[in-house]
């Protein structure tokens, strides 16, 4: 009996040591016996992840006994994921930053500054061109490299469209589109999704248009009128039939490229003829249709599209105070940026290479729609575009992903009119930059 | 705790090893009266759960309370704001309130009828044929799979425009184009079905306490003529009630704690009419970065949970059978 205590203690106490011991190694993983290794975040879809995929595997090819971990996530889930990651010290070494976000974890010291990288030469800065490096300078220092530029684009159904003996404009005002919209309804039922339950790009956009600025210092730079104005085009939508139910939105993920009802859904009803985009998602939607539908695009709406219309860094690197290798971090994103096999997986992916010589490299290897971006940035908006507004505030995050989306589904369901819920979103903006300041 | 890991394999093989040296023998002998003690061995068999209870348990919430006080955005350093957050929730959050009405709604709604289609069900599997083992294991899967991200996504498919519900509509002549997860009115329904659907734990535990049942009783109240029907109101409920009781303070529990079925299935939507307190204030804490009162939401439910316990433990003279009494 005795023995047999002896042995259940020893026993135990083994288990205990191994379950310790399995931890230990656990939180090793990124300590230093793994000099060689590095993770990589992004958010994006299927097409972004097997091409990162790719380069990851060039570049454990080019630097022989290094791992690259890479981990991606759909937009929603990144940030989440992220900022846990940020809170546990554990967050990747190198991940892919955000306009809008970039500010906040900036502010809150968890990225490193890489001046230090670019200076020693481990990030060859010399083909980018001195307005794509500012763009991730903020207080004279670089945090973030740009990499690639792309514009918003309305990417619409052309097979559609041409059906119906309908032609998109590039430049119209909101007022055009709103007509165009009623049009394609009236022709193929199909409907229009106002970048419903979204960030707020589109209300940024068409503001721009008018000169004024969404969010100003530390209060919504819109009046309770523009506000009512953006909201009334779903109003008048919903009530006119034209713009898709809000009962169709319940049923899949806002804001994934995959399930956009511009390609996804077979009902007529739950189908928009074009949706508020970025020029370099076009690949990824145009993959998602095989049936042969062209998509084609064109600039948002706007009342000015000259002053609405900016070329935005459509996402950056930055290396993370949590990374144990911040030099390996630094060489990844150097060979992401000027590693011609790297450039050339990545295509237009993130917007168009930031490298000028990679321009010429790849120009070559592009497809149709990597084409149709490339001179859409060109062509339509370079020459047609006013600077980007500085980075988003703090607070602009919670007005981003939860006031304006549900104020807008308010108003689709009738539940408000867009003069109350404009009201209500103005005092609800403010308090929540106010707050976060 | 190092100390005793290190020691105490040794100790075991010296302990039972020739004692040559009459200095380490005392030592040894007053370790090996100190390892022979039956609370000892308590002890260590229940190391690992007093560890894990006290590193995931005790500490995060000890650390969570002080957070609540805090404006905590996850990526930044905390700093103390006393009672604000409490303040703001109770009377600038509509959000709160408004998952808080939903989350009851949720729980005193699919609690009772999970119990009753518990009850219902296990009474028919009672019978001993070949099938009711496969149907035990079949009745009890759901609640098992549940909660699962996997069957979050099929229910939402199910329920959607051209889901399957409709499609069963359609067959017998009903031509519906519902988008029942799309409207305020039956949203949440789409969930209180889902979790009613997970009634097997409910049920096997119904199952056990039904076959402790004795069977003289039953023969006894036939012999004096009563029905099916009476033995059911005036024997079997009654002895069920401690289970009744004790399954109806779990699954409150765990109603008011649901969170997968509208993270995954609604998000909330549409118009917050199936935001789930759970959901609300995760949304708070890893959406807005509002870490600090998304912890402040956090004891407010603990608070509210313990008192719906406690309520229903002060009911409990009323209704449940105690053999004691």
């Amino acid at each position: 009996m005795k023995a047999y205590k002896k042995i259940v203690a020893a026993l135990a106490a083994g288990a205990a040591l191994v379950s310790m011991a399995a931890c230990g190694t656990g939180s090793g993983s990124s300590g230093k016996a793994d000099a060689n290794k590095i993770t990589v975040a992004w958010w994006g879809n299927q097409q972004r992840n097997e091409r990162q995929a790719k380069v990851n595997k060039l570049f454990e090819a080019a630097n022989k006994g290094v791992t690259v971990d890479g981990q991606f996530s759909e937009w929603d889930d990144y940030w989440k994921k992220l900022s846990t990651n940020a809170a546990g010290n554990k967050m990747p070494d190198v991940v892919a930053m955000d306009y809008s976000y970039l500010q906040q974890y900036i502010d809150n010291g968890l990225l490193v500054d890489l001046d230090q990288y670019i200076k020693d030469g481990t990030i060859d800065t010399s083909n980018i061109d001195d307005n794509v490096l500012s763009a991730g300078k903020i207080d004279g220092k670089t945090y973030a490299l740009s990499l690639g530029n792309s514009a918003p684009a309305l990417i619409y159904n052309k097979t559609l469209t041409d059906k119906a003996g309908i032609t998109v404009p590039d430049n119209m005002t909101v007022d055009q589109f709103i007509d165009i919209s009623k049009q394609v309804y009236e022709k193929t039922g199909v409907k229009t999704n106002f970048r419903y339950y979204e960030a707020s790009e589109l209300l940024e956009y068409i503001l721009r248009g008018e000169g004024k600025q969404l969010f100003g210092d530390g209060k919504l730079g819109a009046s309770e009128q523009d506000v009512e104005d953006y909201l009334n085009v779903y109003q008048q939508g919903v009530k006119e039939g034209w713009h898709v139910a809000p009962e169709i939105f319940a049923q899949i993920k806002a804001g994934s490229v995959e399930q956009d009802p511009l390609v996804y859904g077979t009902d007529n009803a739950a189908r928009s003829w074009c949706s508020f985009k970025f020029n370099s998602q076009l690949n990824a939607m145009q993959a998602v249709l095989t049936d042969g539908t062209e998509l084609a695009m064109t600039n948002w709406p706007s009342a000015d599209a000259k002053k609405a219309g900016y070329v935005k860094p459509s996402m950056f690197f930055v290396i993370t105070k949590s990374s144990k290798n911040p030099k390996l971090a630094a060489k990844y994103i150097d060979f992401y940026t000027n590693n011609e096999d790297a450039v050339k997986t990545m295509l237009t992916d993130r917007g168009l290479p930031v490298n000028s010589k990679m321009m010429d490299a790849i120009e070559s290897s592009l497809d149709e729609g990597d084409q149709k971006s490339v001179s859409y940035l060109n062509d339509v908006v370079i020459p047609n575009s006013s600077a980007i507004n500085p980075p988003a505030p703090a607070g602009a995050t919670e007005v981003n992903s939860t006031l304006l989306p549900s104020i807008e589904e308010e108003v689709l369901y009738g539940k408000k009119d867009a003069a109350t819920a404009a009201k209500e979103f103005v005092e609800q903006a403010n308090d929540a930059l106010a707050s976060a300041k | 705790m190092s100390h005793a890991t290190a020691t105490l394999p040794s100790s075991a093989r010296n302990g039972s090893g020739a004692k040559t040296n009459g200095l380490s023998f005392r030592k040894e002998g007053a370790l090996r009266a100190l390892l022979h003690k039956e609370s000892v061995a308590g002890y260590v068999c229940a190391f690992p759960f007093i560890f894990g209870f006290l590193m995931f348990m005790i500490v995060p919430m000890i650390l969570s309370l002080w957070y609540s006080f805090t404006d905590y955005n996850i990526i930044g350093e905390a700093s103390f704001i006393g009672l604000d957050n409490y303040v703001e929730m109770f009377t600038q959050d509509d959000l709160f309130w408004k998952s808080l009405g939903v989350t009851f709604l949720f729980a005193l709604v699919s609690v009772p009828l999970k119990l009753v289609f518990a009850l219902i069900v296990a009474m028919l599997l009672l019978r001993n044929s070949k099938a009711s083992g496969f149907y035990r294991a079949a009745y009890y899967l759901p609640s098992i799979l549940g909660g699962s991200v996997a069957i979050a996504i099929l229910w939402r498919q199910m329920f959607a425009t051209d889901g399957v519900i409709n499609q069963v509509l359609g067959v017998f002549g009903i031509d519906s184009k519902f988008a029942w997860l799309g409207d305020t009115r039956t949203a949440i329904w789409t969930l209180i079905i889902l979790a009613v659907w997970q009634f097997g734990s409910s049920m096997l535990i119904f199952l056990a306490s039904l076959k402790q049942i004795p069977a003289e009783l039953y023969e006894a109240a036939s012999v004096d003529g009563a029905s099916k029907w009476t033995q059911f109101w005036k024997i079997t409920l009654p002895l069920l009630t401690p289970t009744i009781f004790f399954n109806l303070v779990m699954q409150m529990i765990n109603g008011f704690l649901a969170f997968t079925q509208c993270y995954i299935i609604t998000q909330g939507k549409p118009m917050n009419s199936t935001l789930f307190y759970m959901v609300h204030m995760y949304d708070e804490s890893f959406t807005n970065y509002h870490a600090g009162y998304g912890a402040a939401m956090a004891w407010v439910m603990l608070v509210l949970v313990g008192a719906v316990t406690l309520f229903l433990f002060a009911t409990k003279r009323f209704w449940v059978y105690d053999e004691e009494a």
